[in-house]
């Protein structure tokens, strides 16, 4: 994945990455920018947004952090989703599927 | 806010150190697993590092942006900001003086008002469902008399007839000398014996009164004040049944009431039972004098309480020829308690209130000058990227910074002149004596606070608003030119305040200019060098008038041969006092009224010889009094000024007959003492040459 051709994220949709790959478990910071990248392979994760974003979710209470340790033995913040952050990424995940749907109408239809 | 939030937030301010801590690690660790990625992928580990640090972009950044969305920064900035205003505080001593010195003087001022206006206004009576409690009262417009007490008759009448009252009770006052090595005399009410009950009020010892004890013989009980069983008698536990001398006769303690109950004033130390022997002439039906408080029944209204008893004093006059022209009525207890004082207490507070205006617009404006003083500091600030909202908040905690100093030492001083109150204060003002600082005044405070610290701190707040960066910069900070909104609020604040100062100048000059109007009057008598006492010949030793009026000769004596007294009489109710005189009807033999109701009422006293003397009132035509009138002589009387233009107008009322209680006077003549200005009856005012048993006042 050469820099710089590469996507950026829009706006609001990091939080719903996040959450949703925090569902299938706790994650430190960087493995959740990692995993982003290696899934999407085309998406590049700003870690300049990434711990505000972390920040902010933890927050509001959808996600929660605990120190733990790493697979490579270095500790590390590891935030993994709350019973009201799993609510939350349902909510988001049917907002978006809804949005592309309809800009996928206009794109196609108009 | 959420409870998440506010514990994160807490944390963030309680675990400061901590939490800075874990963020700086959080984001070392996300350097060194970026590194280690490069490692892997083959770069030697400084390339890596580097690589990954570039990839992250400014920690410093990344650290600032978490801290705003944790939303710790508020209470940072505000722990700041505090902590920069008790800097600036420190250096600037004698403005920090000034400002809270004078809002001190406000708050105080108006918390002390607002105490009395939350004690004597707000506060409900100290009695159950005190909303149910009425006065009810007599009343004869035709003469001009809008309230005045029941004959006993017509008490029980009402008492039995009404419709609208779960019970009625009758009281009067009275003066009560307790026997003792040191003798005594308290304050006392003489109350029908269901006035507890109807109060709601039990006592904290021993009882309060039973149905019987009204019935004569079986009266001589008592029910002490918490006051007096504390001064008088030690706080004793075993008190009730012991036996006191009051007014010469033995009286049974039966209770001691709580301290917290008082009625009808604070100041009464005792209650007795009313009750009259047949022989006493006092159950009479032309003698008005029992105060009454009933309780409406549940739903009932005043308005109707009030037609029901005009019903039954119209009932009554229909029944009785004593009645003819009696009437009357209901008003609400509370508004007949504190209705006197409302608008004074009222103005008082707008007073103050204005006072507290005048010292926020003052400390406004030593902000105001302080800003422009400030202007550079504020041009760098700005510069540097702090916003406008963002110096309002530094303005704000320092306004709020001083307004929390001035409303403590303002609360402060307000304990202090709620003593001067309870001290000086008019007696006239019912529940003085009870007004303290409470959590309603605190409460009444802290929102004063808040409002001037919202209306002197945004003063210099509106001055920000033109600062220029380039020029305040450019004039290398001696320049403290404001902006031209600044300069015309500051004109405001002026206007304000002195039109603010116009309001209370006029207004307390109008204050002062009825109250030296009130002193021109003439009295009608020289106040000067005049002492008073009173006492009173109790009814048990002092069985015959003859015997009484002899001991006022000797105690008139002994008296004036004290060399410094020139004079000494004696009274049944001191001048201008408003307590102790009575009217009574004034038949003049020459011009008969053709119904009783349309007899003239007059104000009447009775006096000694030597009354006119002691006070220096002159005689205008006649004579007065002297010791030779005694009861061998005909009886005589003397009228005022007023009452010789209202009852013998172009006549020479000398010698005129009046028919006054079973006598009949001849009529003398003397000069006016109840001048208009002063709160009087609106009765001319007869004298009588002594010659009763309740005589009691002296005045020397």
């Amino acid at each position: 994945m050469p820099p710089g051709s590469s996507l950026d994220l829009m706006q609001g949709t990091l939080d719903l990455l996040i959450l949703r790959t925090l569902e299938s478990g706790p994650r430190h910071g960087w493995a959740v920018s990692d995993r982003i990248q290696q899934i999407s392979q085309d998406l590049k994760v700003n870690q300049g947004s990434l711990y505000p974003a972390l920040h902010r979710l933890e927050h509001q209470g959808w996600i929660k952090a605990e120190w733990g340790v790493s697979e490579l033995g270095r500790r590390a913040r590891f935030y993994r989703l709350t019973a009201t952050g799993r609510k939350q990424l349902v909510r988001e995940t049917e907002m978006w599927a809804r949005l592309t749907a309809a800009i996928g109408r206009v794109l196609e239809m108009a | 806010m959420t409870w998440s939030d506010l514990l994160l937030r807490l944390k963030a301010v309680v675990f400061h150190v901590r939490v800075e801590d874990e963020l700086a690690e959080e984001l070392r660790a996300h350097v060194e697993f970026e590194t280690r990625r490069g490692v892997r992928a083959g770069l030697s580990p400084s390339e890596a590092e580097r690589a990954a640090r570039v990839a992250f972009g400014g920690a410093a950044q990344v650290a600032e942006q978490c801290r705003d969305e944790r939303g710790i920064t508020w209470f940072e900035d505000f722990a700041k900001d505090l902590s920069y205003a008790c800097r600036q505080f420190l250096k600037q001593k004698y403005f920090v003086a000034v400002a809270v010195l004078t809002l001190a003087l406000g708050i105080g001022a108006t918390t002390a008002i607002f105490s009395a206006v939350n004690g004597v206004l707000l506060r409900p009576l100290p009695y159950i469902s005190p909303e149910r409690l009425v006065n009810v009262w007599s009343s004869i417009p035709s003469k001009g008399i809008p309230q005045m007490g029941f004959a006993l008759p017509d008490l029980e009448a009402v008492a039995a007839r009404n419709h609208s009252f779960e019970s009625v009770a009758g009281y009067f006052l009275g003066d009560v000398n307790i026997a003792g090595e040191t003798p005594q005399r308290v304050p006392a009410v003489i109350a029908t014996a269901n006035m507890f009950q109807l109060l709601g009020a039990n006592a904290a010892l021993g009882r309060t009164f039973s149905a019987s004890e009204q019935s004569f013989g079986k009266h001589y009980v008592v029910v002490l004040s918490d006051a007096l069983w504390r001064s008088r008698f030690g706080a004793r536990p075993d008190i009730i049944g012991e036996v006191v001398r009051l007014n010469g006769k033995m009286y049974n303690i039966i209770g001691v009431m709580r301290p917290s109950f008082q009625f009808p004033s604070p100041d009464i130390q005792l209650w007795l039972p009313m009750s009259f022997s047949p022989q006493d002439g006092m159950a009479t039906r032309d003698n008005h004098f029992i105060s009454a408080i009933a309780r409406l029944t549940p739903g009932a209204s005043v308005f109707r309480a009030n037609a029901d008893v005009q019903a039954i004093a119209l009932n009554l006059q229909r029944e009785f020829t004593e009645n003819a022209g009696i009437e009357g009525g209901v008003s609400d207890y509370f508004t007949s308690v504190v209705g006197d004082v409302r608008p004074a207490l009222l103005i008082l507070l707008g007073a103050v209130g204005l006072v507290l205006l005048i010292a926020c617009v003052n400390v406004a404006n030593l902000f105001l000058s302080r800003a422009s003083a400030r202007q550079r500091e504020f041009s760098v600030r700005t510069a540097l990227g702090a916003g406008r909202s963002r110096l309002v908040r530094q303005l704000l905690t320092e306004a709020a910074l001083l307004g929390s100093l001035g409303a403590c030492l303002g609360i402060a001083l307000s304990a202090w002149l709620l003593r001067l109150i309870r001290v000086y204060g008019p007696g006239e003002i019912p529940r003085l004596q009870d007004i303290h600082i409470d959590i309603r005044v605190l409460a009444f405070t802290a929102a004063l606070t808040l409002v001037s610290v919202l209306l002197f701190g945004l003063a210099p707040a509106f001055g920000l608003s033109r600062i220029e960066i380039s020029e305040a910069m450019k004039a290398g900070g001696r320049s403290v030119t404001t902006g031209k909104g600044a300069g015309r609020y500051r004109d405001a604040l002026v206007i304000a305040e002195v039109t603010l100062a116009l309001v209370l100048v006029i207004g307390a000059g109008l204050l002062l200019r009825s109250l030296a109007a009130l002193n021109l009057v003439d009295p009608g008598f020289r106040p000067d060098h005049v002492l008073t006492m009173s006492l009173s010949a109790p009814d048990a030793a002092w069985t015959s008038s003859a015997k009484i009026e002899r001991f006022y000769g000797e105690l008139n004596q002994k008296l004036e041969q004290i060399p410094s007294v020139k004079a000494a009489g004696a009274s049944t109710a001191l001048p201008i006092a408003n307590v102790g005189g009575w009217g009574k009807n004034f038949p003049v033999e020459e011009h008969p009224a053709s119904r009783s109701s349309d007899v003239p009422l007059i104000q009447y006293r009775q006096v000694t010889p030597h009354y006119l003397r002691a006070l220096q009132i002159p005689i205008l035509e006649g004579r007065f009094f002297t010791e030779d009138d005694d009861s061998s002589r005909p009886l005589i009387a003397v009228i005022n000024e007023s009452a010789r233009r209202r009852f013998f107008p172009n006549e020479d009322p000398i010698g005129k007959q009046v028919h006054l209680g079973v006598f009949w006077f001849s009529v003398n003549m003397r000069r006016s003492v109840s001048p208009k200005g002063r709160k009087m009856p609106p009765f001319g005012r007869g004298f009588s040459r002594h010659r009763d048993l309740s005589v009691r006042c002296i005045s020397l």
